[in-house]
């Protein structure tokens, strides 16, 4: 792979198999004659897709358009149903306003164990802690469960540890929608930080004003489909026309 | 499947998982410890008696076998373990099964309980989270052993260097819980059955171990086919060197050895199939 590219995604396919039943799961397992007992959902048609080191990569489409999809199988949470995805370097993602927090531990220990699993050392993530306290603004909080935290809170310590490990990649999906403007302004100064320090960043948000603002290169999914890769002005502006387009359709129906 | 897997190859891949795990355990120690002792507190924080009833929890039982089996039903020990006393043999066997069967029982459900981690973190090693379960066991049985101990001095048993063995067995018996555990909790993500089977499965289990009668009392022609549960030789290997002072048979451990090493590659392998499609079915 090309020294440039840190995520490389060729022909990605992903249909989820769903069934009524776990036992129509087994039923499936067992027939001898390889009989369907469930329904699919292509989430992901054909998907390719080469990421550049150092870009702000932004994702934008409809709910239900394959995004959390896409990441799941990029970060490696989900497997494809066919083709590849080849990543260069650690990932830190922050997906669907999780982080991958265990709720009974507190702030400082979630913390810690994001460091662990992106094999830091211990002295080195103490390091980071303070910054990272710093940053999530939580005081006191940090040595309590986090299942206590608003949901601000949680954004602000995921956000300011996945950052913060020190990936070569960080995801960024829809969690940023939960903090007021004053967090989203520190978060985008904290983004570009990150990215001059030749980081790269892939960034999804339903937020188009923030995906022109901050991300230089940016893809339509619609249905599972790339409808269009490039400048994210451009796309944002496909993307408002398709809108505009099915609320006509949608009303037309009443 | 295709076939019979040779014995031999079996046992490769079953030490070389082993091997590759014990490195993987050894990086991820902080994070295994913390968590473990965080599962611990959440055991017992609620409760009065807290950490107490790793020790309640044994006496009661024993109380009870005691009473039924050893006083109404007259049950004798064992005489090969060189004590009269029901109630020691019963503590004997009774401590270990319940570490065993708590850690078996508590992990089936692990890898459910932790479905924001399986689904979130980036890289997760889930195959760690029913050792953190059955290390946070091995704490409490370690407090059961002192109890043991205590025990054992007041009815003047004497103390033997063959008394250290026990570690030996409880690593044994942790190998073989491990290697449980992962089958158990990676299938039970797919079919919620198992936890309910596994109730079941240790009953049966618990009476098919020699603890609350003596194996003196089995037809002899079966004994073979009951050291096959590794669980019998562990409360035999209990007995010997606690009891007796002295080293059991050596099928028992040759039984022992091989069965955990085996269940823990065997485990292993369908843990690590079943593992990637986790994050879908959750």
């Amino acid at each position: 792979m090309n020294n440039d590219i840190v995520i490389r995604v060729e022909n990605l396919n992903k249909i989820y198999k769903m069934y009524r039943s776990p036992s129509e799961r087994f039923k499936e397992l067992l027939h001898p004659f390889k009989k369907k007992y469930h329904q699919e959902f292509q989430a992901l048609k054909d998907i390719n897709l080469d990421i550049p080191k150092g870009t702000i990569f932004g994702i934008i489409g409809q709910n239900g358009s394959g995004k959390s999809t896409l990441l799941q199988i990029i970060t490696g949470i989900i497997r494809p149903t066919s083709g590849t995805v080849k990543v260069k370097g650690r990932i830190s993602a922050l997906l669907e306003l999780g982080a991958g927090f265990h709720r009974e531990f507190t702030g400082r220990e979630n913390v810690f164990l994001q460091g662990t699993l992106m094999r830091m050392k211990r002295d080195e993530m103490e390091k980071h802690f303070d910054e990272i306290v710093d940053f999530a603004d939580i005081g006191d909080f940090i040595d309590q469960p986090v299942k206590t935290y608003s949901s601000g809170m949680y954004a602000r310590l995921a956000f300011a540890t996945a950052i913060n490990v020190n990936p070569e990649i960080l995801i960024i999906d829809e969690i940023l929608s939960v903090g007021d403007g004053m967090f989203q302004n520190r978060c985008h100064r904290k983004i570009e930080e990150f990215q001059s320090s030749g980081k790269t960043i892939i960034f999804v948000s339903h937020s188009l004003s923030v995906v022109t603002k901050i991300c230089n290169r940016a893809i339509l999914l619609d249905r599972g489909n790339i409808l269009e890769t490039g400048n994210p002005q451009d796309l944002v502006n496909t993307y408002k026309e398709l809108m505009k387009e099915r609320e006509k359709q949608f009303l037309k129906k009443y | 499947m295709t076939g019979e897997i040779p014995h031999g190859i079996r046992k490769i891949e079953a030490f070389s998982i082993f091997i590759e795990f014990m490195k993987n355990l050894y990086k991820d120690r902080h994070m295994i410890t913390t968590m473990a002792i965080r599962e611990l507190e959440v055991r017992y924080i609620g409760s009065l008696f807290g950490i107490f009833w790793a020790v309640i929890n044994p006496l009661s039982q024993v109380a009870i076998y005691g009473i039924v089996f050893g006083v109404f039903l007259k049950i004798k020990p064992d005489p090969v373990f060189g004590t009269d006393s029901f109630i020691l043999y019963l503590l004997c066997g009774l401590i270990p099964w319940q570490f065993f069967s708590q850690a078996a029982t508590s992990s089936t459900n692990v890898i459910i309980s932790n479905r924001n981690l399986i689904k979130k973190a980036v890289g997760f090693p889930s195959e760690v989270l029913p050792i953190i379960t059955i290390i946070s066991y091995i704490i409490n049985h370690l407090i059961a052993l002192v109890l043991l101990l205590i025990i054992l001095i007041l009815f003047n048993i004497t103390l033997t260097p063959y008394m250290l063995f026990i570690f030996l067995y409880l690593f044994l018996m942790t190998v073989f819980t491990i290697g449980l555990s992962w089958i158990y909790a990676s299938i039970n993500v797919y079919m919620r059955d198992v936890r309910q089977l596994i109730g079941v499965l240790m009953l049966g289990w618990f009476f098919f171990t020699p603890i609350f009668y003596s194996a003196s009392m089995i037809p002899p022609k079966l004994i073979p086919l009951l050291r096959l549960n590794p669980m019998y030789d562990v409360v035999e290997g209990y007995r010997y060197v606690l009891l007796a002072g002295k080293f059991p048979p050596i099928e028992n451990l040759v039984c022992l050895i091989l069965v955990s090493f085996i269940t823990f590659g065997v485990g292993g392998i369908i843990f690590r199939r079943l593992k990637p499609g986790f994050a879908e079915v959750l």
